[in-house]
């Protein structure tokens, strides 16, 4: 349908219930957005302007980079990013290549035990994971992972269920056609797996991905919990330990490291907004 | 000879592609589980190498001796309420936005933002947003609500809700896409059809949207009640669960590692289990009994 003719049946009623329904968009995304412009600001200011002044007044120079300096000159900025990096790919590459595995056997095979582990997965899916955590410490303890960044690679890739589900229920509406008449032509188990199934799955992979290192990047439970050392933990324990050596005078140079580690995820939101947002509700409703 | 290669050849997949998920599912799920229920029913510290078995002791501690351990559970209810308006608000904005209005893909953008940024970084600009003379109260004195501005995290009365109003600054988005997306479901068709009959747009909502988005809002509360009571990330950075805020999950972190009483915190950590089954267990007959209806 066309403007010109959307236009035309624009009563004076609908125009003051539109115009109401911009006023309550507008207000509300003014609020979502004014934190974080605040933050923004306030990472460019210098100690004197973030005593005197309101948070909302501009910096007086917006070259003033010396809060980012300080901030990536004090804090294990580096380290921080490569652990990150490190535990997002290494985990997603098991998450992809374990959890496809599983859910070809699972979806394409029977066999004894099966429904078994279908309702072992069922029933670990509805415990909540930060319930378990009194006690998964003390696993983690005995197979000397506390400390380690490896712990945060087996728990995101080992303890994630829902990427699996995806997979299963992904993988189910695929035809079975294609990997039976590959079946019949000779192709082996694992060649079917390897050729068919995991390219056919590129979707459910993409969604997993998305969803993963969403979570990955955000996640502050497991890196508290886990890896309190520095040299092992990821962005989230790097905001979490400047804020408790920052003071009231060194705000600003906080809100710099925040807007270092908002930047990236900020610019791949923009730079992939279409998929991200199909990704996420595609993935949100299995729950 | 070659059926019992092929035959070979199927079992070695089976075993092969399962072994790692299920040790995995095992070591890092089922067990700590398991282990979860049987230290809940110990005294133990944590760390000395004996643990005495009290049988349910622990538990009647929290339900009849120190009631002040589930307390916190009062919180959920702060949470639980906020999730209610966050879902009305979220499902507000999914309706208008539907309807293609210029600018919609901006608006649903900003609101769902959010979401995606790390936890710390939201919860530690939101600690400065609601400080005194921070910037909450700035945006108010700016636009002449000067006297209105309080005491946002330090007044007990308050702090609650504004822990509250952060959570929903981050979730409603979320929840938004999550609701637009049931909405792409609805004929488009019958909207066309209720206007040349005249429907008002409330009509509209109430004849046609909201019976389509019904079932998605079911899960929604549902998925609420069970994310109120595991709130942790927002309020333990943003006040450390000072004046009053402490959640359930903090509690029983604290119990465990920083008193050092893993029997009672894997007691509590079972209770809170318990909770969250028992909304799985009714979200589980109230969408059996929709799906037969």
């Amino acid at each position: 349908m066309n403007i010109a003719k959307r236009m035309r049946r624009l009563t004076p009623r609908k125009l003051f219930w539109n115009s109401v329904h911009y006023a309550v968009l507008t207000f509300a995304s003014i609020l979502v957005v004014a934190p974080l412009l605040i933050a923004f600001i306030s990472s460019f200011k210098t100690p004197l302007e973030m005593l005197r002044g309101e948070k909302t007044d501009l910096p007086d120079n917006w070259n003033n980079l010396q809060n980012y300096a300080d901030f990536l000159e004090g804090q294990p900025v580096g380290i921080a990013f490569y652990n990150t990096m490190f535990v997002i790919l290494v985990s997603l590459f098991i998450v992809t290549m374990v959890g496809t595995m599983a859910a070809y056997v699972i979806d394409r095979f029977r066999f004894p035990g099966r429904r078994l582990i279908l309702l072992l997965y069922v029933i670990v899916m509805a415990v909540p994971a930060i319930t378990t955590q009194v006690s998964l410490y003390q696993v983690m303890l005995s197979l000397n992972l506390v400390n380690s960044k490896w712990a945060l690679i087996v728990l995101y890739s080992g303890a994630d269920i829902v990427s699996l589900y995806i997979f299963i229920v992904f993988l189910g509406s695929i035809s079975r056609e294609i990997d039976e008449s590959a079946r019949i032509e000779g192709a082996s188990y694992f060649q079917i797996y390897w050729k068919i199934i995991l390219p056919l799955m590129t979707p459910a992979i993409s969604t997993v991905v998305i969803l993963r290192t969403i979570h990955m990047y955000n996640d502050f439970i497991l890196p508290y919990l886990y890896t309190p050392r520095a040299d092992q933990s990821t962005v989230s324990m790097l905001l979490f330990k400047a804020s408790g050596m920052m003071s009231s005078s060194t705000e600003a140079i906080l809100m710099a490291g925040i807007v270092i580690v908002i930047a990236p995820t900020l610019i791949a939101f923009f730079v992939l907004q279409r998929q991200i947002v199909s990704g996420m509700m595609r993935g949100a409703v299995k729950g | 000879m070659f059926a019992a290669t092929a035959q070979n050849q199927r079992r070695m997949v089976i075993i092969g592609f399962l072994v790692v998920p299920l040790t995995l599912l095992t070591v890092f799920s089922l067990y700590p589980f398991a282990q979860l229920v049987y230290y809940s029913m110990t005294d133990w510290n944590g760390l000395s190498p004996t643990k005495n078995f009290v049988g349910l002791d622990n538990y009647e501690r929290i339900f009849f001796e120190d009631q002040e351990l589930l307390r916190p559970l009062i919180n959920s209810l702060y949470y639980f309420i906020g999730s209610l308006m966050q879902l009305a608000l979220a499902t507000y904005f999914a309706v208008i936005l539907n309807r293609g209005l210029p600018g919609s893909n901006v608006y649903r953008m900003l609101l769902f933002m959010p979401f995606v940024l790390n936890s710390v970084a939201v919860s530690i600009i939101f600690r400065d947003f609601l400080q005194i003379e921070g910037g909450l109260d700035a945006l108010m004195v700016l636009i002449g609500l000067g006297a209105y501005t309080r005491e946002w995290v330090q007044d007990p009365d308050i702090v609650k809700w504004s822990l509250v109003f952060a959570s929903v600054w981050r979730y409603l988005g979320f929840q938004l896409l999550i609701t637009y997306g049931a909405l792409q479901a609805v004929p488009q068709d019958q909207y066309e059809a209720a206007r040349i009959e005249g429907a008002s747009e409330w009509q509209q909502f109430r004849y046609i949207t909201f019976p389509t988005i019904a079932p998605i809002l079911g899960l929604q509360i549902i998925l609420s009640t069970v994310g109120s009571l595991e709130v942790f990330d927002v309020p333990f950075l943003i006040t450390g669960g000072a004046n009053g805020t402490k959640t359930i999950i903090m509690a029983t972190l604290q119990e465990a590692f920083e008193f050092r009483r893993v029997g009672l915190a894997a007691a509590m950590a079972v209770i809170l289990l318990c909770f969250v089954m028992l909304v799985m267990i009714i979200q589980r007959a109230v969408f059996d009994r929709g799906g037969t209806k």
